[in-house]
Parts: structure tokens; C-alpha cells; sequence
């Protein structure tokens, strides 16, 4: 009898275990995981290994004093800036690789800016020079037809702060430890569909800091609770139709993932 | 029965609105056949038995035997002919020459021009001094006021006026009133010094036309109309958009002015222009175009309710719309013909005689009773084309709900601008944005500074019903071909200069500027955000507008907040991202301006 109880203990003893190893990896898995690197990540990457923010500032966000260029700055990434420089994508590629684009060099430069733009032929990457235009694409906004919607809710997350920790565009990166997933999520991949089911989910992590499902979940509200940074309630400084815009750009950002 | 006609009102309506509408290829502008004569204005012989009619599209002028009532000469002129005067010893007449940038001086007894005497840009109203001796011209693209010794055919002072003067009226002392077509004020000059001595402020009065002085030099009268730009552009059938009538100011009271209106409760008069006093000065005539009517206004009356409107009145006193009945101030007649201009009065034969434009025909109506005695057609009927239409449709109120105001009461004869920004619902209310220049819209899509309109032809639709009614596929089809096929006047600035404008486009370039007006259009057709956007916007970007006719536009910007083009780059740039035109010298401003200004 007494033996029959001890080995069912044991039995039980070892399933409990067994349990608690594999959720156990599980939960490490995904605490160790690295964010899942998108091409803008990489651009990242690229733009620092090659020196672009010594002149055109951190993110690209404007830059060092130029005091032959008109305007007196190397210019940011920043859309309205890169609209004065650049048609098109293809315009942006030509900057990076040959310093000017055909156009501005047919044209010939009526002055010639002090600090030159560097031509990159030949020491960029195909692929590099295809991420660093990600990434480019991330910070200016792009060249895209973006409805109005969407555009002006890029430019309230702009103006309060999203990109600050989702990064440019919200293609993520920035490290939170402590959080689920080590790291802050993106707006766009995968990661983003185990968040957000729908948009009413959107506008709770945007009003309140999390969903209502998740945060009914006692796992998931331990790490929502435990992470570093946490995300904000934004519901006293957005309007309803503010929160709109910003879903709106999120859900346009998201449509133009392949 | 009844759901097939509603089908078939659908499918039209779609039609209308349709997004993909092809602009036409390749604008004609005016067609060159058939040459309509469109007089734009008559003037009388010394004797009193002749009138001069000006044909601003046939670029004659018909001479007509009043009594007789037919056409007996018609002459040559310069091309566009817009308005003339008589010399002192009726001798001559002067004749302004739109695109010419001159005078043509006719000399009425051989029947010919025998000199042009050069203007400045776009010369409009001419006007002969009192001893003869002086021409004075206000041109309406230079912002100037010509002086010219009429006998050398020098000009002796060009005054600068505000934007676009019109009509010039000499008071017995010899002073110049003068109409400012696209600014809110009129200006008094004193052109023995070449000097102006005031710009008087006519409230919310807009393209000012005619203009004419009592024989003491006192009362001066302006026709024209009030724009409610700014405010909301709503209530129309209360005159809140536009209404219509003339301004009287008082020269011996520096700023005094009072201003009459000539609608009626439910019935606007849209676009007043022509106006002329008779010798005794008890009548006034002022021709209302866009309704095709002519008002006789009893001056006497209309001098004592101005005495009686005290400054805190006159506000109220512009906005009285129930003022020609209350006060019985003027009485409104049909003009016999459509798009009346200017107007003779023939006091030998007690008889106005009437210029419209639309139907080529000089029309006699009697001066005491507004009766039509004669029509005087000024060359054999001729059908009016699509574009015709479209040009009448344009300046016809009657499309209008309750005829206050037409296509040009905003956009001006030329389909251009009105200088003024007006703040329409259909990008929301409080946000007022600079009329624009539909000149460019055919191949320009989107339309409207926000591009709520997807191209001209949804635009052309929506500005029907913003006028009160649904659009007529008759009438939509004339707006499109003739705002599909824009008249754009000579641009003489094309020409002037060279090397500035070389040095200009190279500033253009340089600043970046090609990037979003790249050449031939000079728009990209996209959205911008250069951050010209205010919390009353409820948007950040607006559509890139053409430059093509910049210097017709302004004030510049989406909201009109750079009233000149300089400003534009020294006061409303502060990021330097509408081009990069921080530290540019004033000299390679002045050629960037010259540049665009040549577009």
C-alpha cells in the first residue's frame, strides 16, 4: 500500500518537474530570444558601421553644422527636410552611393556644400545599402502615398514620443528587460499579432498601457508588471480622434508589410 | 417609371463625380473661331451722336451711330482692348491694350491707330486729365498708375498703387481717385507729384471696378463687391458670402466711407462693374454683370443716408441686403443682353447705352424708365461654342442660388484669384485658405489646398452645389471644356531681364525648389508637410500648388499668410524646409522672385 502511494508520488513528483523544465525553457527561450532583426533594424546597423549619424546626427535626426550649405546644416532624415533634396527613393539611393543624385549634379551646384556628402560605391553592400534605405524609409517617412489619416497619425506619434522607444516607424529594437520579450515590440512583424488581436486591443495599450485581456492574464500581467519600461497610458493626452489617426497609421504601416 | 428616372440621376451624378476623368491633353485655351466680339466697354463722341465700343476678344473697335442704332465703322486696336477714354477735343481715343502693355491711339477721323504709347503691365482703366494734356492709366499688373504727357507719349511718374488698379476718376482739383481691383482699398494720388496721399480702407469690398467723382470734388463712388472671406462661407442667401453693390467715400474726411448695397431680400447682384453719373448728377448707373441688370440709383437719396450712417454705423449699413427697398435707393432693370460691363449715358438722346459682353451686342435702354429701346448688334449672330458657355456660366450669378455671386466673384473675370482667403467647409470650418488660380487645375489633380477634391472635374461639380444647386450636366460640360482650356494672358515677364532669371533658376534649383515644382507643371501633384500647418488645419500636409502664373496668385501659402512673394522666404521659412533659402542674399532673392514671377 505504502509502496504504491510512494512510487504515485514519485510518478507525480517527476511530471511536476518535467512540467516545470519545459515551461521553464519555454519562458528562457523567449526571454533570451533576440528581436526579430527587419531590414530597418539592419539599416540600423548599417547607417552606424558606416558613419552616417557623425553628420546627419543620432536616427538621422538632423545634423552637425555645415557652415558652406545653405541652411548652414547637414541635413536630417526627417521628411519635410529630405523633401527639398530628394524626388524618390531612387534619388536616395543616389545620394548614398555617388554623394548627389544625376538631377542635382546635371544641374551643376551653384554652391558647393562645405562638408561634401561621401559617395559609398563600392563600400556598401547590395543588401546593406537596401536596409540602410529601410531604414532610411523608417526615419523620413518615406516616399510612399500614405493617406491623410495615417499620415497624421504618424505625425502624433511623432509628436508624442511612440517612436522614442518603437523606434523610427515603430520598427523596434529597443531592449527592456525584464519585459516578456526582452525588448520592446515593433509595429510591424509577427511579434506584433500575439499582442494586439484587434483594434480595440490597440486602443487599450495605447489609452491604458496594456489590454484588458492580457492583463486579466495572471502570467502575462507579471511581466507586463516586472518590465523596466513600461508603457505609458496616453488616455489624458490623446483624443478619440487622435487615438484614430494613430491606429490608422499603424494599420497602414502593417498593410505594407510583404 | 420613377426608379428608372432615379437610376438614370444616379448613374449622372456618378458620372459627374467620376475620379478617373481624363483632363484634356492639350489645353486650346480661347478657341481662335469663332471671334466673338465681347465689348468690354463704350464710351461717347464729343458731339454726343457716336459711341466707341471696345471688343476685347476681337481686339476692334465698333463705332456706332446712336440714333441711327447700327454699327458704321469698326477699327483695328492692340490686342485686348479693355477700356478707353476720349481726348479733350474729341479728336482721338485712347484706347488701353490688355496684352499690348500700351495705349493705342486711335484717331477717330481717319479711322485708324497712328501711335501706341507704351504702359506699364496689363494697362486696364485710361483716364484724359481735365486740361488734356495728361493721360493717366492704371496698370493692373504692374500695381502702378502711369502718368503720360499725352502729347509726347512719355510717361512722366509711375505711381504704385495696391494690387491690380482698375479704374481711375480725376476730381476737379486734380487729384486721382483710383479702384484697386484685387486689394480692399482705393487710393488717392496726387499726380503732379507722382505721389499717393491715401489709401482708403473700403472694409470688405473685393474686386473693385468702376469708379467715378462728383464735379465739387467731394463724393467719390466705387462699384464693386462686399467678400465675407475669413468667416465661415455659409448663409449665402443673407449675403454672408458675397454681396454686392458700391462704396461712397467722402474725399474731404480722410478714411470715410459708406458702403450701399444694391441686392434685394432673396436676390443678390452679383458683380457690379460699370458705373457713371449723369451730368446733373442726380442719377447714378451702375451695371451689375452678373445678373444682367442695370441700377438706377438716386444719388440725392443716397447721399443723405450715407450722411446719416454714423461711423458705428457703417458696418451694419454694408450688411443691410434690404437697404435698396427699405430706402428705395436705386431701381434694378434688365440690361437687354448678358454680362453687362460698362455703360454711356447718351444725355442728348436721355438714353444708357450698355456693353455686353456676352451677347455682342451694345443694348439702349431709356435713362429715366430702364426701358430697352434698341439692341445694337455689333456683327452677325454667332453661335456661342461650349467654351462660350462656359466663360458665360462662369460669370453668370444666375447659377446661383438666388444670384449672389459666380464663379468670379472669387476668381475674377480672368478665372484667377480674388487676393482673399476664404474659409470653406469642405476641409472644415475656421480655417481660411488662399483662393487659387484655376488655371492649372485641368492637369493638376488633386484640387483644393488640402486636395479634398479628387481633380477639376469633382472640384467643378463641388462648386455647384456649393453654389446652391446640383450640378446641370449642360452646364458641368461648359465649366469643364472652358476651365480645361484655360486663357492665360501673356506673361511679360518672361522676356524682361534674361540673365536674372538665368541666375533665378539657378537659386531655384540650388534652393531645392525643383524637387517639389519640378518643370513644366512646376507641382508634383503630392502632399507636403513643410510644417506650414496650424491646430485649425486639422491636417499637416497640403497639396504642392502649381508656380505656373505665380505672379497672378497671392497672398502666398496655403492660409495666404505671405502677402508678398519675398516673404515667403524671409518670413515664413524659419526651418529653412520650403526650400533651403536661409542666407540667400537679397540679390539672389531678387532673382528667385524675378524667376517666379516669370513662370
Amino acid at each position: 500500500m505504502d509502496r504504491v502511494i510512494r512510487s504515485r508520488r514519485a510518478v507525480w513528483l517527476a511530471l511536476a518537474f518535467l512540467v516545470l523544465c519545459v515551461t521553464g525553457a519555454a519562458f528562457a527561450s523567449r526571454l533570451w530570444r533576440e528581436p526579430a532583426l527587419t531590414p530597418a533594424i539592419r539599416g540600423e546597423q548599417v547607417a552606424r558601421k558606416m558613419g552616417c549619424f557623425a553628420c546627419h546626427g543620432a536616427e538621422g535626426r538632423g545634423g552637425i553644422a555645415d557652415p558652406g550649405a545653405r541652411g548652414g546644416v547637414v541635413p536630417g532624415w526627417d521628411g519635410p527636410t529630405v523633401s527639398s533634396f530628394a524626388k524618390d527613393e531612387q534619388e536616395i539611393r543616389e545620394w548614398i552611393l555617388d554623394g548627389a543624385p544625376r538631377r542635382v549634379r546635371e544641374a551643376g551646384a551653384a554652391k558647393a556644400p562645405f562638408i561634401p556628402m561621401p559617395a559609398y560605391r563600392g563600400l556598401i553592400g547590395e543588401q546593406e545599402l537596401s536596409d540602410l534605405v529601410a531604414y532610411f524609409r523608417a526615419v523620413s517617412g518615406g516616399f510612399a502615398e500614405i493617406p491623410e489619416a495615417a499620415y497624421e497619425g504618424r505625425a502624433i506619434a511623432g509628436r508624442v514620443g511612440c517612436f522614442g522607444c518603437h523606434g523610427p516607424a515603430g520598427a523596434g529594437g529597443c531592449a527592456n528587460p525584464g519585459s516578456f520579450k526582452g525588448h520592446i515590440p515593433a509595429w510591424d512583424g509577427e511579434e506584433f499579432l500575439e499582442l494586439v488581436r484587434d483594434d480595440a486591443e490597440l486602443r487599450e495599450w495605447i489609452l491604458d498601457g496594456h489590454p484588458k485581456r492580457l492583463w486579466e492574464n495572471p502570467a502575462a500581467k507579471h511581466f507586463l508588471e516586472k518590465q523596466t519600461i513600461q508603457m505609458p497610458a496616453y488616455r489624458p493626452y490623446l483624443r478619440d480622434d487622435e487615438v484614430a489617426k494613430l491606429v490608422a497609421y499603424i494599420r497602414w504601416l502593417r498593410k505594407k508589410q510583404p | 417609371m420613377a426608379v428608372v428616372a432615379a437610376g438614370a440621376v444616379g448613374g449622372l451624378a456618378a458620372n459627374l463625380l467620376r475620379s478617373d476623368a481624363v483632363a484634356p491633353s492639350a489645353p486650346t485655351g480661347r478657341p481662335a473661331a469663332p471671334v466673338y466680339r465681347s465689348p468690354n466697354h463704350v464710351c461717347l463722341s464729343a458731339d454726343g451722336r457716336l459711341a466707341y465700343v471696345v471688343n476685347h476678344t476681337s481686339d476692334t473697335l465698333s463705332v456706332l451711330d446712336i440714333r441711327g442704332r447700327k454699327v458704321v465703322s469698326e477699327i483695328a486696336v492692340g490686342s485686348r482692348p479693355v477700356h478707353a477714354a476720349l481726348s479733350r477735343d474729341g479728336a482721338f481715343l485712347y484706347v488701353s491694350c490688355l496684352y499690348v502693355g500700351a495705349i493705342s491711339v486711335v484717331d477717330l477721323e481717319k479711322g485708324r491707330v497712328v501711335r501706341t504709347i507704351a504702359t506699364g503691365d496689363e494697362p486696364y482703366g485710361v483716364t484724359v486729365s481735365r486740361d488734356g494734356r495728361r493721360l493717366f492709366v492704371a496698370n493692373s499688373l504692374s500695381d502702378t498708375v502711369s502718368v503720360i504727357d499725352a502729347a509726347a507719349g512719355t510717361t512722366l511718374a509711375e505711381i504704385p498703387v495696391a494690387r491690380s488698379p482698375r479704374d481711375i476718376a480725376e476730381t476737379p482739383d486734380g487729384k486721382l481717385v483710383v479702384s484697386n481691383g484685387l486689394s480692399r482699398g482705393m487710393s488717392v494720388l496726387d499726380p503732379a507729384a507722382g505721389s499717393e496721399l491715401e489709401r482708403r480702407d473700403l472694409g470688405r469690398a473685393s474686386l473693385t471696378r468702376q469708379v467715378a467723382c462728383t464735379k465739387d470734388g467731394r463724393w467719390a463712388f466705387v462699384a464693386g463687391i462686399l467678400s465675407h472671406d475669413e468667416t465661415p462661407s455659409l448663409q449665402m442667401e443673407r449675403g454672408w458670402i458675397h454681396s454686392n453693390g458700391f462704396s461712397v467715400a467722402d474725399l474731404t474726411r480722410p478714411g470715410h466711407r459708406v458702403t450701399l448695397l444694391l441686392d434685394r431680400l432673396l436676390n443678390g447682384a452679383a458683380n457690379p462693374w460699370g458705373l457713371v453719373l449723369s451730368t446733373d448728377e442726380k442719377r447714378m448707373y451702375v451695371s451689375i454683370s452678373g445678373v444682367h441688370e442695370i441700377a438706377i440709383v438716386d444719388v440725392a437719396k443716397c447721399l443723405q443716408l450715407v450722411e446719416e450712417t454714423t461711423p458705428d454705423l457703417v458696418k451694419p449699413m454694408e450688411e443691410d441686403v434690404e437697404i435698396l427697398e427699405k430706402r428705395g435707393i436705386a431701381r434694378r432693370f434688365d440690361a437687354g443682353g448678358l454680362g453687362p460691363r460698362g455703360i454711356a449715358l447718351s444725355e442728348a438722346t436721355g438714353e444708357l447705352l450698355v456693353a455686353n459682353y456676352f451677347s455682342d451686342s451694345v443694348t439702349v435702354l431709356d435713362a429715366e424708365t430702364g426701358a430697352l429701346r434698341a439692341t445694337i448688334p455689333l456683327g452677325p449672330p454667332q453661335e456661342m461654342t461650349l467654351w462660350r458657355k462656359g466663360e458665360l456660366l462662369f460669370n453668370d450669378a444666375r447659377i446661383t442660388y438666388q444670384t449672389w455671386f459666380s464663379c468670379t466673384s472669387c476668381h475674377g473675370e480672368d478665372a484667377t484669384v480674388d487676393g482673399l482667403n476664404w474659409d470653406l467647409p469642405n476641409d472644415g470650418l475656421g480655417n481660411a485658405k488662399s483662393a487659387k488660380s484655376l488655371h492649372d487645375a485641368y492637369d493638376t489633380p488633386p484640387a483644393m489646398w488640402s486636395g479634398v477634391r479628387v481633380n477639376m472635374e469633382a472640384a467643378i461639380a463641388a462648386g455647384q452645389r456649393f453654389q446652391g444647386f446640383l450640378p446641370v450636366p449642360e452646364n458641368h460640360k461648359a465649366l469643364v471644356e472652358y476651365l480645361g482650356n484655360p486663357e492665360r494672358a501673356p506673361n511679360p515677364y518672361r522676356t524682361r531681364n534674361p540673365e536674372a532669371l538665368q541666375r533665378g533658376e539657378a537659386v531655384f534649383r540650388a534652393a531645392g525648389c525643383d524637387v517639389c515644382h519640378p518643370a513644366p507643371k512646376f507641382t508634383d501633384m503630392k502632399l507636403h508637410d513643410l510644417g506650414f500647418g496650424t491646430p485649425d488645419d486639422y491636417r499637416s500636409r497640403f497639396d504642392t500648388p502649381s508656380l505656373r502664373e505665380t505672379l497672378r496668385g497671392g497672398p502666398w501659402l496655403h492660409d495666404g499668410r505671405a502677402p508678398t512673394l519675398r516673404s515667403i522666404f524671409t518670413d515664413h521659412n524659419p526651418k529653412d524646409l520650403h526650400g533651403r533659402t536661409k542666407g540667400l542674399s537679397p540679390q539672389e532673392l531678387d532673382d528667385l522672385i524675378a524667376y517666379l514671377r516669370s513662370l
